[in-house]
């Protein structure tokens, strides 16, 4: 399972960085700005102001780098085809022909968007790797609140996207079991690409039932402590605003400004 | 083999090797194997330290050593699970990693994992039992036959829970039915992590007597286990793992001899030998050389005064 050990979405390093400290609402918002900034604005000067906010964070988090960036390594293909259709595509002054003619303004357009890509993989990671998951929750929870005034189940929905965040690790792992159990009686897991496609049909079946096994028997665990929704619900920690914050947010909000103005 | 190829065979091979079960040859030696897990969050951190074994054709030997150890991650290296960071495996001379197949390998050595009740994948019992035999690319008859006998090995009915969902069994069952599974392959030699944690008793002797019994047939028997009490009353050379070294190899008498070498490696000797060497001081037994009750009651009955 390469991809899903390379991806560490959704798992939290620890530490008291920064980023670490940040209140989950600011870092959630920022970090969602960065986001939506990248995505709005095809300038180069967005893409270069977004690529340094991007390494400040990365630099100033206290990740190891490969940590962040072994994110990246499931998406490579992904990469490739983008800048690949981006280049041949683009009509433009042709550069080299091969069959098709590569563009000087495909070539550019293409490493922006592979580019763009990438920094919002990035972004993701190390929003997931600073966050822990519960924080995450408490932040959605609170900055969704409004809609529960709509009868929106905002915290059994916030509640169910972060159970399947924790979960994913576990299925991973128990993929690599089962994995494992199949090699140890003789299964050959290697071939051609159908063959193992079709040696992957047992491996995941049993996953499914398992997963369901899981969620029947944490429901069950969450009942037996008396478990009931959000309404009402005290939490342990507060979410506090600090100095930090505001700057967050201040700078995402130039950010914005500034991705605006150049659009 | 055609009924005809069978009699000239008989007729020309001398009888010596007619009738015995299959003999394995597999010798297994692990040289200055080194082993660390690599993690992107932290620097890797050597699991397995410099851990050398010998492990002779149809040998019976139990790796003991705290939690945390090293034995699970060395009984994976054995079937190429993992790969050595430095040092090798071979099998019968021949470095696992270079040459024949690992696929080879894992169907000669059978691997029992810790807690296999939960990597069950059929979809009823019988399913997952025979999906080794099928891997061997045996005729279907025969795949049936070893399952059942496999099944039978650890006291499961198959007409009573061969056509269930493993789901559906109990732990204890479950991890007979993966025993079976391993079984049913016929390898030459087992290799087996914990099999016994969490059992009961009676579920302990089933899996005990299927040891035994493979070993009398001439199988290689490698057991973890944190027991020390019942490996020492099953078996004689004993390998202790500690912090990922082999801490001590040898006969279990010179283990438990050697006080310094059991704190350290946080080894409480069997119940059965502390007492016994209370009772050889009392000069009831001769021997502190006693690993089970049984044992005692033979050695106090032979001792007991004739007046008495
Ligand atoms: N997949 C893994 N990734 C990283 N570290 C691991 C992994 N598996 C085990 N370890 C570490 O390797 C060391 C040895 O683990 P191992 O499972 O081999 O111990 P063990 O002797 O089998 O223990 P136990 O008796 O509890 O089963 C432990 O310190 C453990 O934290
Ligand atoms: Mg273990």
């Amino acid at each position: 399972m390469p991809l899903l050990r390379d991806m560490t979405l959704g798992q939290y390093y620890p530490g008291n960085s920064f980023l670490h400290c940040l209140d989950p609402r600011s870092k959630l918002i920022s970090i969602v700005t960065l986001m939506t900034c990248l995505f709005i604005s095809m300038e180069v000067d967005v893409l270069i102001a977004g690529g340094s906010l991007l390494t400040l964070g990365i630099a100033r988090s206290g990740l190891p780098a490969g940590a962040i960036f072994r994110n990246l390594r499931p998406f490579v293909w992904l990469f490739f085809i983008t800048f690949l259709v981006h280049a041949l595509t683009t009509p433009g002054q042709p550069l080299f022909d091969f069959g098709m003619p590569v563009t000087r303004e495909g070539l550019v357009s293409g490493l922006g968007y592979s580019m763009r890509l990438s920094f919002l993989i990035l972004v993701a990671a190390l929003f997931t790797l600073t966050t822990p998951p519960i924080e995450l929750t408490d932040a959605l929870d609170k900055l969704f609140s409004p809609l529960k005034r709509l009868k929106v189940p905002v915290h059994e929905l916030v509640l169910m996207a972060s159970l399947s965040l924790r979960f994913l690790p576990i299925l991973v792992n128990e993929a690599g079991r089962v994995k494992n159990a199949q090699l140890s009686r003789g299964a050959t897991l290697d071939g051609r690409l159908l063959a193992r496609v079709k040696a992957m049909v047992p491996m995941i079946l049993p996953l499914f039932v398992s997963a369901i096994y899981r969620a029947e028997a944490l429901a069950l665990a969450m009942e037996a402590r008396s478990y009931t929704g959000g309404k009402d619900r005290s939490s342990y920690r507060e979410l506090t605003f600090g100095r930090n914050d505001f700057l967050a947010l201040g700078c995402s909000f130039l950010f914005l400004v500034f991705a605006i103005i150049s659009l | 083999m055609t009924g005809k190829g069978v009699q000239l065979t008989t007729f020309f091979v001398p009888k010596l090797k007619v009738e015995r079960p299959r003999i394995p040859a597999m010798q297994i030696k692990i040289e200055n194997l080194s082993f660390s897990y690599k993690s992107p969050w932290s620097a890797p951190k050597e699991v397995l330290t410099n851990v050398s074994l010998t492990i002779a054709a149809g040998e019976m030997l139990a790796l003991v050593g705290p939690s945390g150890s090293g034995k699970t991650t060395l009984m994976q290296h054995l079937t190429g699970l993992l790969k050595p960071d430095t040092g090798r495996i071979c099998v019968d001379g021949q470095d696992i990693w270079q040459g024949s197949s690992l696929n080879t390998l894992r169907r000669r050595i059978g691997l029992v994992f810790q807690f296999p009740e939960t990597q069950l994948f059929g979809e009823t019992v019988l399913e997952d039992v025979v999906f080794g035999p099928r891997n061997l690319g045996l005729a279907e008859g025969e795949v049936r036959e070893r399952a059942e006998l496999a099944m039978q090995q650890v006291d499961l009915d198959v007409a009573e829970v061969g056509e269930r969902s493993p789901l559906h069994l109990s732990e204890g069952e479950r991890r007979r039915v993966a025993l079976a599974g391993v079984l049913s392959m016929q390898p030459e030699c087992l290799a087996l992590d914990e099999p016994t944690a969490g059992l009961d008793a009676a579920g302990t002797r089933i899996v005990l007597d299927v040891l035994r019994q493979q070993h009398r047939q001439g199988r290689t028997i490698i057991l973890v286990s944190h027991d020390i009490a019942l490996v020492s009353a099953l078996l004689h050379r004993i390998v202790v793992l500690n912090d990922g070294r082999v801490h001590f190899d040898g006969k279990k008498e010179d283990l438990f001899k050697d006080q310094a070498h059991l704190a350290a490696a946080g080894i409480v000797p069997p119940k059965a030998r502390r007492i016994a060497c209370a009772l050889k001081r009392m000069g009831l037994v001769a021997t502190e050389e006693l690993y089970s009750f049984a044992e005692i009651k033979n050695q106090l009955d032979r001792h007991r005064p004739i007046a008495e």
